[in-house]
């Protein structure tokens, strides 16, 4: 269960004018959570973006499941990697359930199968899966910031992914849809196996809910490990320029992360 | 939802079916219903026959062609460019074919070679501002659709520039047919024309909805599209390419017939939902019975007189609009 199905080995990538990655190696693992933290602009959105493919490569490579990406057409790579960016809100209305199928489009034969009964069973269940199923008649507009992550996310999974991943989903959430959005990203990669590559911010949410941290600073990984070898303060204190203290939760354990007055 | 659609389908249709019934009768030469379907089952004298296939027909299905094509490219282009105030006009090809007929019949082109010369020209006008898209989509000199919006809305200040500079140097004659045309009219197709422009149409239609999950996408942004399996640059540039064609068939048959691609889409959209699998078919039979519905004012509201076509779409269409922004509520789709 956990095997890495994405290896970004030595990726030199960017944009064509602007920021790129340097020799960027990390990888994302089948039933695990993988953290991608670092201070805004360090590059964790880009590393996101070049797991999908779609930044040209400088140098490297980006393997899924053993095959380069660069060989996946692009169906085969939406049947496999779902990935739920910071804005997805569209100009026009939409129903949450006909939202959702649209996660079966890689999973289509054609016009005459798209929206079949059975897609439309799909994108229920996954609605479910991420306690959505009661929003599934109305528009999207109509939710909360919360419950349309929820349902972004359930959009993600009814392409039936291996590979889940999430750009700062908890952004602009209360306390208990940050927890809830994070539960299920956590339950999706030990209950269905799901690899789940997840930026954050919130350090303390990626000590409580990651397995393996990745720690970007200047479109380079400056460590990765544990969320108890990188979230140290002395690490912290350097990449984000400021004076960071940590304490054990007392509740896990695990590091709560503070900035002392 | 879909109870719903099906029973505005049929609401559709319906106001479809009456608006053609009274298209072919009414008129200043009135038919009676009994005589419609002895002249259809060929048993009409020759004064029926010359009206209702030589005029009434060829005018109703160039009708419901040019509305359903307004309509589609409307729907086809706000999904593109995920703007739900885009309509054919803006996107540079009409003005391409206005100013190209404009020109044909400033230089007597019209009056030389036939009736046939005014669609010739305009395809001509909207293929080449269609070639020089392509080509600069093609050399990755467009690189985002906002561009390609741009270039188009910049394209119709062009043309519009030209049309009038067209009209300044134009015979006084020549100047008055060119702003009839621009007004926009059905009465000027034959049943082969029209039929042509239906049938390219609806051949328009099938080609969009057997892609239709991939406007859906469209709807989410091009990153999210692209996420989920879809080939944005090769769709976006499929669906611009029928918008144009769509677009070229309405202009090139009838001149400027403002708001039907702006306006009925945007209500198709409140009515059958942004689902395209329903929206596509919903909103071109919608474009197609409301355009003949307005022919058939402009042609009996001041009988024997007639109105250009555009007048009344620009009327009914503009206040419905407005009444669509003024009961918005703060919903999109507007």
């Amino acid at each position: 269960m956990s095997d890495p199905i994405l290896k970004l080995k030595n990726l030199s990538c960017g944009y064509a004018k602007g920021f790129s990655l340097e020799g960027v190696s990390l990888e994302i693992s089948s039933g695990k959570v993988c953290g991608i933290i670092g201070p805004n602009g360090s590059g964790k959105t880009t590393i996101l973006r070049a797991a999908t493919g779609v930044l040209p490569i400088k140098s490297g490579s980006i393997e899924f499941d053993g095959q380069d990406i660069g060989t996946m057409s692009l169906m085969e790579k939406a049947r496999n990697i779902a990935v739920v960016m910071q804005e997805s809100s569209s100009p026009f209305e939409m129903n949450v359930l006909e939202y959702v199928m649209l996660g079966r489009i890689p999973h289509n034969k054609g016009a005459w199968f798209a929206g079949s009964s059975e897609d439309a069973a799909v994108a229920r269940k996954m609605l479910g899966t991420c306690g959505a199923a009661n929003f599934a008649g109305r528009n999207l507009d109509e939710l909360s910031g919360g419950e349309r992550q929820l349902v972004h996310i359930a959009r993600a999974l009814a392409q039936e992914p291996r590979m889940l991943l999430l750009d700062e989903p908890t952004n602009h959430l209360d306390l208990s849809h940050q927890h809830q959005i994070m539960s299920l990203a956590r339950n999706l990669s030990k209950d269905k196996g799901i690899a789940i590559g997840i930026v954050l911010h919130d350090l303390n949410l990626a000590a409580r809910f990651c397995d393996i941290i990745h720690l970007v600073h200047k479109g380079r990984i400056h460590s990765s490990g544990p969320p108890g070898a990188i979230l140290r303060p002395e690490i912290l204190g350097e990449i984000y320029s400021a004076k960071i203290a940590s304490c054990p939760d007392p509740v896990n354990g695990k590091p709560l992360i503070f900035m002392p007055l | 939802m879909n109870r719903r659609r099906n029973m505005m389908l049929v609401l559709i249709l319906a106001i479809l079916a009456l608006a053609s019934f009274f298209s072919l009768a009414s008129g200043t030469y009135r038919i009676p219903a009994e005589r419609l379907f002895e002249i259809i089952r060929g048993n009409g004298t020759i004064p029926e026959n010359d009206v209702f296939f030589g005029m009434r027909l060829p005018r109703l299905i160039l009708g419901l062609a040019v509305g359903g094509a307004l309509s589609l490219a409307g729907v086809l282009l706000q999904a593109i460019f995920r703007n739900p105030l885009v309509e054919p006009y803006t996107i540079g090809i009409s003005g391409g074919a206005s100013f190209a007929v404009c020109l044909a019949v400033s230089l007597g082109l019209v009056g030389a070679l036939g009736p046939f010369s005014v669609y010739l020209a305009g395809f001509v006008g909207a293929g080449a501002v269609m070639l020089i898209l392509y080509s600069l989509n093609s050399r990755g000199r467009i690189r985002n659709i906002s561009t390609l919006l741009l270039s188009g809305i910049m394209a119709g200040f062009v043309f519009s520039s030209l049309i009038i500079l067209v009209l300044a140097f134009s015979k006084a004659e020549d100047a008055h047919g060119i702003l009839f045309w621009l007004m926009g009219a059905l009465d000027h197709s034959n049943l082969k024309l029209s039929l042509s422009a239906l049938g390219i149409s609806l051949l328009c239609l099938c080609s969009a909805f057997v892609f239709f999950s991939e406007l859906d996408a469209l709807l989410l942004g091009e990153e999210q599209a692209a996420h989920l399996g879809i080939d944005v640059p090769r769709a976006q540039f499929r669906f611009f390419l029928l918008a144009a064609i769509l677009t070229t068939v309405a202009v090139s048959l009838s001149g400027i017939i403002g708001f039907v691609g702006l306006a009925i889409p945007i209500v198709a959209r409140r009515i059958m939902g942004n689902s395209h699998r329903h929206l596509l078919p919903g909103a071109f039979l919608a474009g197609a019975a409301f355009l003949s519905l307005c022919d058939l004012v402009a042609r009996t509201l001041i009988s024997p007189r007639e109105l250009p076509v555009g007048v009344i779409t620009g009327l009914v269409g503009g206040s419905m609009f407005i009444w669509t922004l003024l009961n918005a509520g703060g919903r999109k789709n507007v």
